[in-house]
């Protein structure tokens, strides 16, 4: 199949602007080329056809920002599920923290207060600061490629 | 359709001309247009972001198949999509006949 002018500069623009998985984005650009060329072929043979089945088919960078927005609609974990993860996380972290310190280190010596204590913050801050975050943001939290 | 009374409505047409059994995009495109006179005749790509969304939503469902040469996504009704497109057509004609009942009205 050749590549014809109007078409292939219609898919460029099109394959610029989509964001997403690459199969999504592969399956998606195959699918629309497919409908350009059925379209091409049903069509009248003059020289201004391949225009007014690009221009039919609309703005490319419109429709990428349609199809992205539905594609992204997808991969939008619900705000309230990452945080409830996050804070649990955060309270298991902080409960295993100060089993951890009340119980004092091993009798080989090898693990040092100063140590677990910094880790601790670490563990119990990470997911806190996530937290944070996505409340702070607002909306949902995507995942972005 | 006028593109402002289609906004509306898109995803029931895709619905209604998916119902007759699978099609790929480009047959719907022209099973819309037509089907009805030419009526409605928007953007082609236009049903892509709208088929997307439907998948998402369960109302159809797509696979991918080959033949004329050519490798091209089939649509159909899921269930659920029947039934929804079933629940807007009465909407729909339940409309058109209160519209009807308010123009009578006027003289002609």
């Amino acid at each position: 199949m050749t590549e014809t002018t109007a078409v292939s500069r219609f898919l460029a623009e099109l394959e610029r602007g989509l964001r997403g998985g690459r199969r999504w984005r592969e399956e998606t650009l195959a699918e629309i080329r497919c409908h350009l060329y059925d379209a091409l072929e049903e069509a009248s043979q003059d020289s201004d056809a391949e225009r007014r089945i690009v221009q039919q088919f609309g703005d490319p960078a419109a429709l990428a920002r349609s199809l992205n927005g539905v594609e992204k609609g997808l991969r939008r974990i619900p705000r309230v599920v990452l945080c409830f993860a996050c804070s649990a996380l955060s309270a298991i972290a902080a409960t295993a923290i100060v089993t951890r310190m009340a119980d004092g280190p091993g009798n080989d010596g090898s693990s040092s207060p100063g140590a677990t204590q910094l880790v601790g913050t670490l563990v119990v801050a990470t997911p806190g600061a996530a937290t944070v975050r996505i409340l702070r943001d607002g909306g949902t939290y995507s995942l972005s490629k | 359709m006028r593109g402002q009374h289609l906004k509306g409505h898109l995803d029931m047409l895709l619905l209604a001309a998916i119902a007759g059994g699978a099609e790929h995009g480009y047959a719907i495109a022209e099973t819309l247009r037509g089907a009805s006179a030419g009526t409605v005749d928007l953007q082609d790509g236009t049903i892509y972001p709208a088929l997307q969304r439907l998948a998402r939503r369960g109302l159809v469902k797509s696979r991918w198949s080959e033949g004329e040469g050519r490798r091209r996504r089939l649509y159909t009704l899921t269930q659920a999509g029947r039934a929804a497109l079933d629940a807007q057509r009465e909407d729909w004609l339940h409309f058109e006949r209160a519209v009807r009942r308010v123009f009578s009205l006027i003289a002609p």
